[in-house]
């Protein structure tokens, strides 16, 4: 059985923006679907029902943020937004909405292949039925079942929420994730403004699992957003 | 206390040498202090003058008629010097504005022309090399050279551009800071991440101490400072020369420090490199000179310091001293430690 290449949807409102993601996802296999402001987005995502969509905030009809809610209300597939720099706040919104990822504008070539991979590798994950137990990544590994940890070998004693925390960032690997997010999933809705809790627990993670805290080879920061656990390390 | 003068110098018959003395000392008082005081001043001349040479002594009444003409005189010269002294001064403010103005329009001109010049380059180059690979006639290595040479002068007006408008917005006010208890090795870890690549092959030497508290920050802009300084750091030293990130807890917040082995700061130039706009001169590859004035803009808006002093051995040490106010709030429910 021949692999069908994923269908991606590009949502995006310069001509030129459009011409570069043209070239570099088809010359990677990957197959096109092109809109050019939020409605046709919308349209076009409801009739081709896309592998993932590349969604960019600064669309001239609806808020970025607005499409990526109405997305969401019936479509699982990935989205990644594109911002420009500076604006953290619609970046967290829309990862908050319901967004994978995100690129901050001007990215490069191997920046926007690599959080694809990851956004797609993730949907195919959610959508097995029986999910994985171990999962690797360079020389860390947890084991779901056993609710082990290992690096490099050696077992690595966690307490309960820096377990918690670590699963989330494993089972998320290469994705961002807000603070939010990790708020939620790990002490609950209650939390989620408590983002001293979640600092405090990543130190300690870090100091468990990294040789130097300040040049962290797993547990990457994004300032003002989350963390992302690497996955290509 | 021009009383005291003349009385001590004159006596009470010289009343013209007196008159001298304390028309001199309006003069003094107008041209040091504005036209209130030097107004006072003659006021209280006059009187001083009255009371204390005009006979009858001691008393403000005034006997001879002579004496009248000479006190009238007295008192509108008097008043004459502190209008004209006023008048001296009012002109040479005026002189120095339209100096100042004069500089900060050839300043600012040249500002403009000096970086025009810097976005204007790395155009010209990608122009150029863009409009090359559009012909035929050249060979797969030259090609990519050319296309690596977009890519980088690309890079660097997007860092330009980003100072510039870094720059803007923090002397526009439109900067919202937005800080939170953060532990500092997230920011330093998150600005040396960026530079991955560009630090191969050196030495980067990370000391955080152990006792480091959570600083109240922002973290997108603190970034934005340490990468500012890495950036300096990069491009002003030799390749594969050590940097240095050094971070210690001290009473009401913390200091940071970033050095480096290159050519250190030029002595007397430790202020001035603080300036928009000001460059090394001499070295090749420097930005526009913003980078460190807008350090300098985002540790102020944190309610820090900056300063740079050179290094025994050679090379620059950024000093950041960043308060901490308040407590961070507590966490309520502990984790127990045990294995999970």
């Amino acid at each position: 059985m021949t692999e069908v290449m994923p269908l991606l949807l590009v949502v995006e409102d310069d001509a030129q923006m459009r011409k570069f993601l043209r070239a570099s996802l088809t010359s990677h296999g990957y197959r096109l679907v092109e809109a050019v402001n939020g409605e046709e987005g919308l349209t076009r995502a409801a009739s081709y029902n896309p592998d993932l969509v590349l969604l960019d905030l600064g669309l001239p009809d609806i808020d970025g943020l607005v499409v990526t809610k109405r997305l969401r209300e019936w479509a699982s597939a990935p989205i990644i937004v594109i911002s420009a720099r500076g604006q953290e706040e619609d970046k967290i919104n829309a990862l908050d909405a319901g967004a994978d990822d995100y690129l901050t504008k001007p990215f490069g070539t191997g920046e926007l292949l690599a959080r694809i991979r990851v956004a797609l590798r993730h949907a195919a994950r959610t959508r097995q039925e029986r999910s994985e137990p171990i999962l690797t990544v360079g020389e860390l590994s947890i084991d779901l079942d056993k609710r082990a940890v290992h690096l490099a070998g050696r077992e690595v004693h966690l307490t309960p929420i820096e377990y918690k925390l670590l699963a989330t960032l494993l089972k998320n690997a290469g994705k961002v994730l807000t603070h939010r997010q990790l708020l939620k999933e790990v002490w609950g809705p209650g939390y989620v403004d408590n983002t001293q809790y979640l600092r405090v627990y990543m130190v300690q993670l870090r100091h468990k699992l990294e040789l130097d805290a300040t040049r962290p080879r797993y547990l990457l920061t994004e300032p003002g957003v989350g963390y992302r656990l690497k996955s290509e390390v | 206390m021009a009383t005291a003068i003349s009385r001590a110098a004159f006596g009470p018959r010289q009343l013209a040498d007196a008159a001298m003395v304390y028309l001199l000392s309006i003069v003094l008082v107008s041209l040091r202090a504005g036209y209130g005081p030097s107004l006072l001043a003659a006021v209280l001349s006059v009187l001083c003058f009255d009371f204390f040479f005009i006979p009858p002594l001691y008393t403000f009444a005034i006997r001879d008629l002579s004496h009248v003409v000479t006190f009238a005189v007295m008192s509108s010269v008097a008043l004459l010097i502190s209008g004209l002294t006023q008048r001296v001064r009012a002109q040479a403010r005026a002189a120095q504005r339209a100096q100042l103005q004069m500089d900060t329009e050839q300043m600012r001109s040249s500002l403009l022309s000096s970086v025009s010049h810097d976005l204007r380059t790395p155009l010209a180059v990608v122009t150029g090399a863009a409009s090359s690979l559009l012909e035929d006639e050249i060979d797969a290595a030259t090609r990519r050279e050319l296309t690596e040479t977009i890519l980088q002068e690309a890079q660097r007006l997007d860092l330009l551009v980003r100072n510039l408008l870094d720059m803007t917005r923090l002397e526009a006010g439109a900067v919202r800071i937005n800080k939170e208890w953060q532990p500092l090795e997230e920011v330093i870890g998150s600005a040396l991440d960026r530079f991955e690549e560009a630090l191969t092959g050196r030495a980067v030497l990370t000391e955080l101490a152990a006792d480091l508290p959570l600083v109240p920050l922002d973290a997108v802009l603190i970034q934005q400072l340490l990468v500012n300084l890495l950036e300096n750091a990069l491009k002003y030293t030799k390749a594969g020369s050590p940097i240095e990130l050094r971070a210690r807890a001290r009473p009401g917040g913390v200091d940071i420090v970033v050095a480096d082995r290159g050519p250190g700061i030029r002595p007397g130039e430790e202020q001035r490199v603080f300036d928009k706009f000001y460059r090394v001169r001499g070295v090749e590859g420097g930005g526009v000179g913003l980078g460190l004035a807008i350090c300098k803009g985002i540790v102020m808006a944190h309610g820090g310091q900056i300063f740079v002093v050179n290094r025994a051995g050679g090379g620059a040490e950024f000093h950041i001293s960043l308060p901490i106010d308040g407590e961070p709030p507590a966490l309520e429910a502990p984790d127990p430690v045990q294995k999970v």
